[in-house]
């Protein structure tokens, strides 16, 4: 198997690692004059080789959590708190620096692949474009896309390098972008609705392709989806998002098996079985609240069935009331079984 | 007699050497406050066979008879009335620069026969009382509204006109889930208190199975398995259903 080098690469990269902790983020914009805290305080931990499943919905945040990451915010927006990915401070550090990071140590792939690949480049010359930048040429580069396409599950990879992004259905254009990221040996992948444009078969393999780079390259997974189903089939810890907050964390099969935080059992209790029939859940009144208009006290209040005049008034502060089990609600313990 | 029924459909797209057949021989019947899930992957044709029944597009063979009359190309007035769509994205589907009330009133110009006698504020009030929405919402705009409430201006907007079909295409994929309950909940009142029948267009099998009272399994442009809900989940018969439903995640606990 051909060696895949990055000359440019930093002394540090290479397999193992990719832990982050990420501490009291807060993330804010000004629109229209006025300040948006679009993330709240947001504490995150991806343990090493290890999946972290992100939920929320529509205006939660999630998405821009990943972007603050790997430093791809909106000019003028803020950060404050810490992010140390592999005993590094991510928050303050220069863009040049950051570079270094982006697509190498950290990689990302997106829901739509089709918007991210280049329509007029073929798909070998863009998996291949890091190595180039590094150096790489002629038969090496040939042969170290193809490498990268196999291992991302492309099917006859050399004719598919030279293929064109519309010439490749969803599926394999996942792929192709999933080798691209995997060019630069990431320590972790940043996943944000990865899966969510595909077929229900195709999300499938791809998951399961996600697990298999997981267990063989030790690549810790940072998940972010909508789509409490299959985060909770990736994912080994979860973290909700609410306008921006973190509503609770915890081990995922923990976390579904009891939640803490009624948003969190709002959600799983929203969600259709496929394996049994069940009735339409109760709906949660109202809509998702958004942080540019975010209620006072717990954002959740004015859906939740839990709410007194206490959870109007005051935030909740994220605390850990059973081990290894955070939980931003004044009432928890009332959801203890 | 069927509400609906659907014989042999083809839809063909292009023309000359470049035509595809992407709907193949399609049958299918739905009777009155039905609800009938048109289910597949993208590319099997489903939402083409809704276009086809609304009349956005013209089959190249077979027929589909509502109420027994055979629907010809150009349809009346009142055979458009009948059938309504709902879409997935809300947004896009509402013209973001009226208002809630005159993007209710815009149905009554397309059909005059079905606008109200008396003051027509009056009426989509009432309409709007029907799918959840207060009357604060008159004047606003789509875009001072939320996805769950776009979706239920466009549901007011297709009640207005007194349909007795609505083929609803992904109309619930586009909103939180915590949201979608709403909407399911809207819609399957709705078939009783309007006497109303459903096409229900979706990838979401576990919303199928809460809602359907049958299912219909389009793969490559045909309808590969039409069973009762609880018969097509439980013992499906064809290889591409069973497939489709064991690739289908539930929460894992």
């Amino acid at each position: 198997m051909n060696q895949i080098i990055v000359p440019a690469a930093p002394a540090e990269s290479g397999r193992g690692g990719g832990s982050l902790e990420m501490r009291g983020i807060r993330v804010s914009v000004s629109t229209g004059g006025r300040e948006v805290t679009l993330l709240d305080g947001v504490d995150l931990t991806i343990r090493q080789g290890l999946t972290t499943g992100l939920i929320g919905e529509s205006g939660s945040g999630k998405s821009m959590l990943a972007s603050t990451i790997i430093g791809l915010l909106p000019d003028g927006a803020r950060v404050e708190g810490s992010i140390v990915f592999d005993g590094r401070e991510l928050v303050g550090m220069t863009e040049r620096r950051r570079r270094e990071l982006r697509g190498r140590r950290i990689a990302m792939i997106f829901q739509d692949p089709l918007a991210s690949l280049n329509p007029t480049q073929r798909i070998g010359r863009q998996v291949g474009e890091l190595l180039r930048r590094g150096g790489m040429r002629g038969k090496n580069l040939t042969e170290s896309v193809v490498e990268l396409l196999t291992r991302a599950g492309v099917p006859e990879p050399r004719k598919r390098a030279r293929a064109f992004p519309h010439q490749l259905s969803g599926g394999l254009r996942q792929r192709a972008m999933i080798a691209m990221a995997l060019s630069g040996q990431p320590a972790l992948l940043l996943a944000d609705e990865a899966t969510t444009a595909l077929d229900v078969t195709v999300q499938g393999r791809i998951l399961q392709l996600l697990r298999t780079l997981q267990r063989e390259e030790g690549l810790s997974l940072l998940f972010v989806s909508h789509d409490l189903r299959v985060i909770s089939h990736i994912s080994d810890d979860l973290v909700v998002l609410y306008a921006g907050r973190v509503c609770e964390s915890g081990p995922t099969r923990e976390v579904l098996g009891m939640p803490l935080h009624p948003y969190t059992k709002a959600l799983a209790e929203s969600i259709p079985a496929v394996s049994s029939r069940s009735e339409i859940s109760a709906p949660l009144a109202g809509t998702p609240a958004s942080p540019a208009n975010r209620p006072p006290g717990c954002a959740f209040h004015p859906r939740c069935p839990l709410a007194t005049e206490l959870c109007r008034v005051e935030r909740p502060e994220p605390r850990e009331i059973v081990p290894g089990r955070v939980t931003a609600c004044h009432h928890a313990e009332k959801l203890l079984s | 007699m069927s509400l609906l029924e659907v014989n042999n459909l083809d839809v063909t797209y292009g023309s000359g050497r470049g035509a595809t057949l992407v709907v193949r021989g399609v049958s299918f019947a739905l009777e009155a406050r039905e609800v009938l899930a048109l289910v597949g992957e993208s590319g099997s044709g489903k939402t083409t066979v809704a276009r086809a029944i609304v009349g956005l597009l013209n089959p190249s063979a077979g027929e589909i008879l509502f109420d027994g009359t055979n629907l010809a190309a150009r349809r009346s007035r009142l055979q458009r009335r009948d059938i309504q769509m709902v879409f997935q994205d809300p947004r896009s589907s509402l013209n973001p620069r009226m208002t809630v009330r005159a993007l209710i009133a815009e149905a009554w110009r397309a059909h005059p026969d079905a606008a109200p006698d008396g003051p027509a504020t009056e009426a989509i009030v009432s309409l709007l009382d029907q799918v959840g929405l207060p009357d604060s919402v008159l004047d606003r705009r789509p875009s001072q509204l939320s996805g769950g409430q776009c979706q239920r201006v466009s549901i007011a907007r297709v009640l207005a006109l007194r349909p007795r079909l609505i083929v609803c295409d992904e109309a619930v994929s586009a909103l939180d889930v915590s949201v979608q309950a709403q909407i399911l909940r809207l819609l399957v009142d709705l078939t009783a208190t309007h006497n109303l029948s459903l096409l229900f267009i979706t990838h979401d099998l576990g919303v199928v199975r809460q809602i359907a009272d049958r299912v219909a399994v389009m793969h490559h442009g045909r309808v590969v398995e039409i069973a009762p809900t609880e018969q097509l989940f439980t013992a499906p018969t064809d290889d591409y259903s069973r497939e489709l439903l064991s690739a289908a995640l539930d929460i894992q606990l």
